[in-house]
């Protein structure tokens, strides 16, 4: 009924109600239409070739209700960027601000509907970060119309294969990590690094209901048997029934994709069966039932997912990541705008709406204009770097991220590296990052071995710097310590 | 083999959570006629008030037992506010045909969780079992099933604390009150008996159970706002399916939609689909065959 749990929420959790049918009534029906008629003054009256003297990015994002922790962590993000742009002087001459709508989550696209159109007929708004996964989909005919630029920061259009150029609304963009690409990595780490050749799932089928495809076409694409497929909802609290059947299907590797209170019952169900992780030899091995547990961003991902697993979650736990998200690693500016500016610490996703909103900025900057067509034009060519990495989008794509970029996080204890034959190593930011944010520190650090030709290619001056300066897990390198480019990296200790 | 061990221990740990909220529910209905729908969120705010005097006021340095205790008065303190905030204010009413109580009790319960998530915490928690062994057994795996000790507590708990609220009400002055009450308010009154401070003890009690039914439940549900839809609606057709007011009806309605829904879980991979459309067509059927719910009684008046 409220909070489902952490940052990620509700993913995909798009409106499945009828509220969302009413919603859509509503966006065609006579509130659309004066939002509609209106929007154009906005763009008669901005001044193609310089900016206007003031503008403001729309934000639409829970701040009451199931979805308020989601409006909390956007604010802190654009509070601090914001401060960040005025400090350093980014829009020279121009005042810049946001404006959040709340849209309950419980409302679905009703809410979402409405703070659209409040948004977009205000002329100061150049464009809007949609941060909540509800009502976009359904906002889709409007945006095509208004042509208004929409960064999704929480919704997920790409994995569902609707996002432009797939997608006829062009003036869309996402900054989320997609599930699809998720399950991709996971798989092909699954498959090709470990070996494994069962793969069963556990999914959430509330908010995350198209996991069971996703999962299939990956783990067919690469060569993964299908043991076991599960379902459980936001609501559930036990999970008995899945995990029995689950371990008669014994898959070795099993995907989790939950938030983290659900997936966190689901790894404590799984120790008290015996099952929990140790390694890969175990988890392969047809003598017990331990599989390696591969999990969904906003469920193992999180640092809360580990608080509340407790001894459950085993070290070695993998998740889907991108390189510009790793709050641990040396080049995530926001950390610091985020203490200048008297917040909380960074827990992970406060790069995604800052990101969001410094690209609405930089294409107005680089169009020269607050004209929404010049505007996608020049998102559809921006590389940029703001919050973390750099990133950015291309006519044909408009999601942030390649698939070069995704990594894998590993979950980690402050108590150090566990116990293997040979040892492996945690990186400098248990030293450095995670006591500034938290001493006792548990949770994901950047697994560098399996995708590190991957993310040389995508980013080679950080992972040069991460690799010279020995950040993220290392793996077992030989020889032990050693640092550089081109330093040498194995699975030897087998957790991960 | 399997699905039966998993069907009799989901369906004696979750139904025993179940038979808690519907008792919750009876307790009030019995003195007041009306339904709190204030009673699942209690258990949630129950869950967060323990979390919060064990984990952050005594630094988990307290035993979970007093932490229980306390927690059973705080909610039975919460228990009353509702009583006093959506109850009180409708004055004098006939539950029939004034049904304000069904929006002003829901929307108690709101604002109690909305107020713990601002106050103490908007995320999930967790909080230790009562007990981490029993004589030495620290639980087991039967049929692919875990079982473990918190799960005996909560059924053994469940069932004491039945069995001491049918005492209660059977064997007290206070619970011959209740009953008194139930059967007529007007006459009651005439008798000495003070109908309001009745139906607050109804709501401190409901609270009170709220608040244990949350330290039990916490091991295997977690401490989280998003059980509250399910502990309120089927806490809720545990209570009218055993029959609304009766005790005994609260425990046969909780163990039958726990087992229902167990067992609908052993047979299939899609049971999020299958459990509510099976839980609910049973609770039609019953209804249709008795209205009042296996154990209620209909009411009577002499005219």
């Amino acid at each position: 009924m409220r909070r489902p749990v952490d940052r990620r929420t509700f993913l995909a959790w798009s409106g499945r109600t009828s509220l969302a049918g009413m919603a859509m009534l509503g966006a065609w029906g006579p509130l659309g239409g004066v939002a509609g008629g209106r929007r154009f003054v906005g763009v008669a009256d901005s001044v193609t070739g310089r900016l206007p003297k003031r503008l403001k990015v729309g934000v639409i994002v829970p701040t009451s209700g199931i979805g308020q922790f989601l409006g909390e962590i956007v604010d802190r993000s654009l509070n601090a960027s914001l401060q960040h742009v005025r400090a350093e002087r980014l829009m020279k001459g121009t005042e810049v601000d946001y404006e959040i709508v709340n849209a309950p989550a419980e409302q679905f696209a009703d809410a979402t509907t409405a703070a659209y159109n409040k948004l977009v007929a205000d002329p100061d708004v150049i464009g809007i970060l949609w941060c909540t996964p509800n009502g976009i989909r359904e906002a889709r005919p409007q945006i095509r119309r208004d042509n208004i630029p929409v960064i999704g920061v929480y919704a997920d259009l790409w994995s569902e294969g609707t996002l432009y150029p797939d997608g006829s609304e062009r003036s869309i963009f996402q900054m989320l990590l997609p599930d699809r690409m998720s399950f991709d990595a996971l798989a092909r780490y699954a498959a090709k690094d470990r070996g494994y050749r069962t793969a069963g799932l556990i999914h959430d089928s509330t908010t995350l209901a198209n996991a069971g495809d996703l999962f299939q076409a990956a783990a067919k694409k690469q060569g993964l048997r299908v043991a076991g497929t599960e379902e459980f909802q936001i609501f559930s609290g036990d999970y008995g029934a899945q995990l029995q059947r689950l371990k008669q299907d014994a898959p070795q590797a099993l995907f989790v994709w939950g938030l983290s209170d659900n997936t966190a019952g689901i790894i404590r169900g799984l120790d008290a069966l015996d099952a929990g992780y140790v390694d890969t030899p175990t988890a392969k091995s047809t003598a017990e039932w331990r599989p390696h547990i591969l999990g969904y961003p906003g469920g193992t991902g999180e640092k809360k997912w580990a608080e509340l697993a407790g001894d459950a979650a085993k070290v070695g736990t993998i998740t889907a990541w991108y390189l510009g998200g790793l709050i641990g690693g040396p080049q995530f500016a926001i950390r610091g705008w985020l203490a200048d500016a008297g917040e909380q610490a960074p827990s992970g996703g406060e790069e995604t709406p800052a990101n969001g909103f410094w690209a609405l900025l930089a294409a107005a900057k680089k169009a020269g204009s607050t004209d929404r067509a010049e505007m996608v034009r020049a998102l559809e060519g921006l590389s940029t770097r703001f919050a973390g990495l750099k990133y950015g989008f291309t006519p044909k794509r408009h999601l942030s991220l390649t698939p070069d970029e995704i990594c894998l996080i590993s979950l980690e204890r402050y108590t150090g590296p566990v116990e293997t034959d040979p040892p492996y190593e945690l990186g400098r930011e248990w030293e450095t990052t995670f006591p500034e944010i938290r001493p006792d520190y548990v949770g994901p650090a950047h697994l560098l071995r399996p995708t590190l030709e991957a993310n040389k290619r995508a980013n080679p001056g950080y992972m040069t710097q991460i690799l010279e300066e020995g950040w993220g897990t290392q793996c077992t390198k030989t020889p032990p310590g050693a640092l550089g480019a081109d330093v040498k990296m194995s699975k030897a200790c087998k957790v991960h | 083999m399997g699905e039966i061990v998993q069907t009799v221990v989901y369906g004696l740990t979750i139904g025993s959570v179940y038979v808690l909220v519907a008792c919750g529910y009876n307790l009030v209905f019995a003195t007041t006629r009306i339904v709190n729908f204030a009673q699942g969120a209690l258990v949630v705010v129950g869950g967060y008030l323990a979390w919060w005097v064990y984990a952050e006021l005594a630094g988990g340095n307290v035993p979970l037992v007093l932490v229980t205790l306390v927690i059973v008065v705080l909610t039975g303190g919460v228990g009353v506010l509702v009583d006093l905030v959506a109850i009180t204010p409708l004055g004098r009413f006939d539950p029939v045909t004034n049904i304000s109580w069904l929006v002003t009790t829901f929307a108690a319960g709101i604002v109690a969780q909305e107020l713990v998530a601002k106050t103490i915490s908007d995320t999930g928690q967790t909080l230790p079992p009562l007990a981490d062994s029993i004589l030495g057994w620290q639980g087991s795996v039967v049929a692919d099933v875990a079982i473990q000790p918190a799960d005996v507590v909560l059924v053994v708990t469940t069932l004491a604390a039945v069995a001491g609220l049918g005492a209660f009400q059977s064997r007290t002055r206070i619970g011959g009150a209740f009953r008194a009450v139930a059967q007529d308010r007007q006459a009651a009154s005439l008798m000495g008996i003070n109908p309001r401070r009745v139906v607050m003890l109804s709501f401190a009690l409901a609270g009170a159970l709220a608040g244990l039914s949350a330290v039990l439940v916490a091991p295997r549900l977690g401490v989280r706002f998003n059980i509250v839809l399910n502990l309120g609606v089927l806490g809720f057709v545990a209570a009218v399916l055993g029959g609304l007011g009766s005790i005994k009806g609260a425990v046969i309605g909780g163990y039958a939609v726990g087992f229902v829904d167990g067992l609908v879980g052993s047979i299939t991979s899609d049971a999020t689909a299958w459990q509510p459309i099976v839980v609910f067509a049973l609770f039609v059927i019953v209804l249709a065959l008795r209205p009042t719910g296996l154990l209620g009684r209909p009411q009577v008046e002499k005219v």
